[in-house]
This record gives C-alpha cells, sequence and structure tokens, in this order.
C-alpha cells in the first residue's frame, strides 16, 4: 500500500526537534501531536508490552500515556530529553496497571523453543545453519523470549538501556530509582540474560 | 554482522569483560526489533485526544453556565428580598407606592419604544396596584419564599444530577 504524501506542515514537523514539536502541540497543533506520536508510539508501546505482555492492554496503556502526555506538556522539563519524559510516564502508568491487578508468575526454567540447541550453540557454530536471514530472524525470536522470561525491573531496565540508548541517569530518572540500583539491576539483568540464552534446555 | 555482536556480548559476558559487555549488547539489541502497536494507534491516540480536549472545554462551559445561573438566582432573590426589606425599614406604603410608580413608569418607558409592550403596561400597572392591597403584599412575599426556596433546591439538585 503506497502511503499518503506528506503535507508541508507534516514535512516541516518530521525534521523539526523535540523540544519544537513538544511546544506546537502545547500550542494545540493537532499535527504536532500526531508527529510526537509517531514518533514515540514505538518506544512506548515496546516498554509497556514487555512489561504488561499483553497486547491489547500495552495499546491501550500506551494510548493511555500519550493522553497524559499531551495533558501534562506544560510541565515539561526542558532540561530533560523528551523521549525520557514521555518513558516515565509511560513507566508510571504502567506501574499503576500492574499495581491494579495480580502479577503474573513466569517461571526462568520456561523454554519456548522446543529445539535443543541453546543460542549459544548457535551463536558458536555459524557454519552449521543454512539460511543466515532465517537464523537471525530465530535469534532475535529467542532473544525475545529470553527478556521476556527476566524478571519485570530486569526487563525494564534492558529495554531502556540497549534498545532505547538511554544512559544511567536517565533510566534513574525514568523508573524513579537510584542510580546504584539502576547500575545493579543493569547488570545482573545482562547476566541473567546470557543465563537463559546459554543454559541447555 | 548481529551474530558477531552477540557473541562478542556472550564471550564478554562470560570473562567479565563488563563495559566490552555493556557495548557489545547496545550493537546486538540493534538488530532486535521493537514491538509496535497496531494499525491506526496515531489516529485512536489522535482522536482519543480530540475528545478529552471537547470534554474539557464543555466541562469548563458548564462550570460557567452553573456560575452564571447562580449568580442569575441571587440576583433575582436579592432584589425582591431587597423590596421586603425595605418594607419593614421605610413607610411600607411608600416602597408599594414607589414600586407600582416604577412598574407603570417602565412599562410606559418601554412603550414610547415599542407599542409591542403595550401587554407589559397594563400587566405593569394591574402588578402594581395588586401590590399596593394587603392581599397582593402576602401573596408577593410567599411567591418570593417559594422562588428562594427553590433556588436553594436547585442550587444542591445540580451536582447530583451532574454526577449521574
Amino acid at each position: 500500500m503506497a502511503e499518503r504524501p506528506l503535507s508541508p506542515e507534516q514535512a516541516s514537523l518530521a525534521a523539526a526537534s523535540d523540544g519544537e514539536i513538544a511546544f506546537r502541540a502545547l500550542d494545540g497543533s493537532e499535527a504536532a501531536a500526531r508527529e510526537l506520536v509517531r514518533r514515540y508510539e514505538r518506544p512506548v508501546f515496546n516498554l509497556i508490552d514487555r512489561l504488561v505482555q499483553q497486547r491489547p492492554v500495552a495499546e491501550e496503556l500506551a494510548q493511555d500515556t500519550f493522553l497524559k502526555v499531551f495533558r501534562s506538556l506544560h510541565t515539561f522539563d526542558a532540561r530533560l530529553r523528551l523521549s525520557a519524559w514521555i518513558l516515565r510516564i509511560a513507566h508510571n502508568t504502567t506501574l499503576d496497571h500492574l499495581r491494579r491487578r495480580r502479577p503474573v508468575v513466569v517461571s526462568l526454567d520456561e523454554r519456548t523453543d522446543d529445539d535443543a540447541l541453546t543460542i549459544a550453540d548457535r551463536l558458536a557454530d555459524p557454519g552449521a545453519l543454512p539460511d543466515r536471514l532465517v537464523e537471525q530472524h530465530r535469534i532475535g525470536a529467542a532473544i525475545d523470549a529470553a527478556l521476556d522470561r527476566l524478571r519485570p525491573e530486569y526487563r525494564e531496565v534492558i529495554v531502556l538501556r540497549y534498545q532505547e540508548g538511554l544512559d544511567y541517569e536517565e533510566i534513574a530518572e525514568v523508573t524513579g530509582r537510584p542510580l546504584g540500583t539502576v547500575k545493579t539491576f543493569v547488570h545482573r539483568a545482562r547476566r541473567a540474560l546470557a543465563q537463559s540464552l546459554t543454559s541447555p534446555p | 554482522m548481529p551474530r558477531d555482536a552477540w557473541a562478542e556480548w556472550l564471550e564478554a559476558e562470560r570473562s567479565g569483560a563488563l563495559e566490552r559487555a555493556d557495548s557489545a549488547l547496545g550493537e546486538a539489541f540493534a538488530t532486535v526489533l521493537r514491538r509496535s502497536p497496531g494499525a491506526g494507534f496515531e489516529e485512536r491516540v489522535v482522536s482519543a485526544r480530540r475528545a478529552t480536549a471537547r470534554v474539557r472545554v464543555s466541562r469548563r462551559s458548564e462550570v460557567w453556565v452553573t456560575a452564571g445561573l447562580l449568580l442569575g438566582a441571587l440576583g433575582l432573590t436579592a432584589a425582591p428580598l431587597a423590596v421586603v426589606a425595605g418594607l419593614f425599614v421605610v413607610n411600607p406604603g411608600r416602597v408599594i407606592a414607589a414600586l407600582a410608580r416604577a412598574c407603570v413608569g417602565m412599562a410606559e418607558w418601554l412603550n414610547a419604544g415599542a407599542s409591542v409592550w403595550g401587554l407589559l403596561i397594563r400587566a405593569g400597572t394591574a402588578a402594581g396596584q395588586a401590590a399596593v392591597s394587603p392581599t397582593g403584599s402576602i401573596l408577593l412575599t410567599a411567591a418570593l419564599l417559594v422562588a428562594s426556596m427553590a433556588l436553594v433546591v436547585l442550587n444542591r439538585y445540580l451536582p447530583a444530577e451532574r454526577s449521574s
């Protein structure tokens, strides 16, 4: 399906900085609000979906997050990165939701792949694999599954640090945890992820 | 080179090279796709934003309308009450006569501008004449009391209706 051509306003917004977008959205521009959603829908949804692990719920929470963002744009502190500020709202919205319902307990021993090879085995022996693209996809899916098996707080810091590229201070800002705790969590989360990928089924 | 990045990260993790593990994992994660919402998400958010903005505007209007109603009610209550209070302070006969003259005068003044007010002249004159009689005064006072009570009840009823 062909994409609709951008209007001049949309084109200028696509090139605008985050601060400018936020300012225009605050001023009531619908095009700016749309651009803001377009820019951050993936990071916001990705973070929420990783935490709640239920797609329809994640969509609903992501929508709530953006509505909160629009409602509180006037309180945005320009010293923060807009992405970090939006992710903090997503984090708080998700946390509120999780507090209201019973937590889902997932066993760390659970395997989603019935293949006997671990990811570490596959990574160590690339020659044994016929189709690199298919294999990449399988590795991606396995990483995805391994990530989902981590504790929610570990999952969150991994996503924020390695998928969203936030530094430790920003992660502390988003999650509301002390800097030292964030560093410890990132370290432990990485180790848990490696362990999950290398342990035999 | 996703495979290399993952392998390098695992290797760094095994050997305890924390900084290398940190950067390698960042590089490796570049190949893991972010989960994305379903089609039309952007449109849904923008529509919801529009709807909440409308609700905010209508709530603001509701506040203004309520404030206007209350002020109007207060005015309507205060004016006749002032007349009634005047009956006790000043000579009642003079107050009623002044009121009747004011009604007649206003009716005549309005009539000068438009003949459509003819009806009001007659109504004003009749009201003035009725007001000066003792029965009229009692009826007027009773009507004022009923109106005041109705306004109090209305004031209490409005929030309940809003919440329902």
